[in-house]
């Protein structure tokens, strides 16, 4: 359903430094730009994607509230680095680190230098029983 | 890498009836509904990269922001007009109509942008041929 989500940014250069620091040894890397010089993140082509941009619109970036992507990680561990890094980086504390559900969904919070908010996650979803 | 995406709202009810018929299209449903928030996930399957609404966790109003977008990925062109008739239909309004951004052939990327009514950005594409 989502090949890929945006998040605007006013100061490409850092943001770029940013995502590239706090994506290091995920497995998450550059992957292409697009023409107005987006730069699009992630693992392998078909895997939804992260694209970090200026506004289409060429005003300011604004992040928006309610708005939020949540990554996946593999294990606790990971998010727990995933986090630090963040904040090493400079990023906004918005949650450490735990389980906000037993057992399904372990995550931390932080905002980018847009205010952009991320999670970090590492989900038992798919254990979840899918009414239909 | 995406587990969800999450949208804000103002109106819960109003975002739930949008989102429930539009992504109903994509095969997605309801599969988390939280009453503290509202947070309400919808997927095609709990594997799959999903999309929540939900009343900001800090309370204050849902704000859409400029420069974020979701882009949902369609199987052919039709679908995509398709996809954005429904979206202004439901009370969206147009952000692009449906059309090939920039070069056609092959790997031609055909989208059509619009705004829930909220305000956030959403594009369905289809890359490749009709």
């Amino acid at each position: 359903m989502i090949a890929y989500t945006m998040l605007g940014t006013n100061d490409k250069d850092r943001a770029f430094a940013f995502y590239d620091a706090v994506f290091e040894g995920t497995g998450i890397k550059r992957m292409f730009k697009t023409p107005a010089g987006g730069q699009f993140y992630g693992k392998t082509p078909g895997e939804p994607m992260l694209c970090i941009t200026s506004p289409y619109d060429e005003g300011d970036a604004c992040h928006g509230n309610g708005t939020m992507v949540a990554l996946q990680c593999e294990t606790t561990e990971d998010v727990d680095a995933f986090h630090a890094r963040a904040l090493a980086q400079g990023a906004g504390n918005e949650g450490d680190p735990g389980w906000r559900a037993p057992d399904m969904f372990y995550g931390a919070y932080f905002r980018d230098h847009d205010q952009n908010k991320i999670c970090v996650c590492k989900t038992n979803f798919a254990a979840i029983p899918v009414k239909n | 890498m995406i587990g969800y995406v999450t949208l804000g709202t103002n109106d819960l009810d109003q975002a739930r009836t949008y989102y429930d018929a539009l992504l109903g299209e994509l095969g997605a449903k309801r599969l988390i509904e939280m009453e503290e928030n509202g947070f309400t996930l919808y997927g095609v399957d709990m594997t799959t990269p999903s999309i929540a609404i939900t009343r900001p966790d800090n309370g204050e109003p849902a704000q859409s922001g400029n420069g974020n977008m979701i882009a949902l990925q369609m199987q052919e062109r039709a679908q995509v007009d398709t996809f954005y008739q429904k979206a202004l239909e439901l009370g969206g309004s147009d952000e692009g109509a449906p059309g090939v951004r920039g070069d056609d052939g092959a790997m031609a990327f055909y989208a059509a942008y619009f705004r829930d009514p909220e305000g956030n950005k959403l594009c369905a594409f289809r890359l490749g041929p009709p």
